[in-house]
């Protein structure tokens, strides 16, 4: 769905939290480039860094 | 007495809009209940449908990758590199995804079922297992007869299962559900909204999760 054709929200919901907190949407979850601690620790861990 | 204001002790009541076949998902409902349980905070959890792939066939013959690599038009070394990184977050709180072994498919029924196990006061152990079942163990959540077994696997009669999935009872539930997130303005998943106020977008760190539970609960006594 494109800006033009998506309804609005007819309940209004404060946001909490992150904005940019990882999600699915669309027809397929894209998983888009997320570093967090975790995986430079595993890294670290598996010899990596 | 002040009908209007809800008791200190009422619990959160927390909405989660989210899909079996939803990665972040998963990742959003460790990191919860682990802020959850850090916080001391009662909550009630109520879990809602979310198609995310509602044009999926159920019988998908090829991998998430290759699902992902046909409708992004992403190279599978790309599609590859991205399902790596979720699965070492994932890792990381103990969920060992097997997307090599994932059945790709359409996830209505699945979604019927969590209606059937809420109608039956066990809705939070059957998106659990159903979780479990699509991402660790790699069961089929597409297919009527497989959902049965995965429903009878934690007690529940398979039989009334499949009459209930067959009889699609449910799936006035699962459109309601998807008309609330469209109301909401919901387009991803794991969506969390807050005692009816607040939304929370995304499976956001356990930390952070924590810090909002608790500014819900400190606005709640102002």
């Amino acid at each position: 769905m494109d800006a033009a054709t998506t309804p609005r929200p007819t309940m209004v919901l404060q946001p909490l939290g992150d904005p940019a907190g990882d999600s699915c949407s669309g027809d397929a979850c894209l998983i888009v480039d997320h570093s967090t601690q975790a995986i430079v620790n595993r890294r670290i861990d598996e010899g990596l860094i | 007495m002040n009908e209007s204001a809800a008791p200190a002790t009422a619990p959160v009541k927390v909405d989660i809009w989210s899909d079996v076949q939803c990665p972040w998902c998963y990742i959003g409902k460790r990191r919860f209940e682990a802020a959850v349980e850090s916080s001391a905070i009662a909550v009630e959890i109520e879990y809602h449908s979310f198609e995310l792939a509602p044009d999926t066939p159920v019988e998908y013959d090829g991998t998430p990758t290759q699902y992902l690599s046909e409708r992004k038009g992403l190279s599978v070394p790309q599609v590859e590199e991205m399902l790596t990184r979720v699965t070492d977050i994932a890792s990381s709180l103990g969920l060992d995804y097997d997307y090599e072994h994932i059945h790709q498919t359409n996830t209505v029924k699945a979604h019927e079922l969590l209606h059937y196990a809420k109608a039956h006061g066990r809705q939070l152990e059957m998106k659990e297992r159903l979780l479990e079942a699509y991402f660790v163990t790699t069961e089929h959540v597409g297919r009527i007869d497989d959902l049965a077994t995965i429903a009878a696997s934690i007690g529940f009669d398979r039989a009334d299962v499949i009459e209930a999935l067959e009889s699609s009872r449910y799936l006035p539930d699962v459109k309601a559900d998807m008309n609330t997130a469209t109301q909401y303005g919901i387009q991803g998943v794991p969506f969390f909204v807050i005692d009816g106020k607040y939304g929370i977008s995304g499976a956001q760190e356990s930390e952070t999760f924590a810090n909002v539970l608790a500014q819900v609960i400190t606005e709640r006594d102002a």
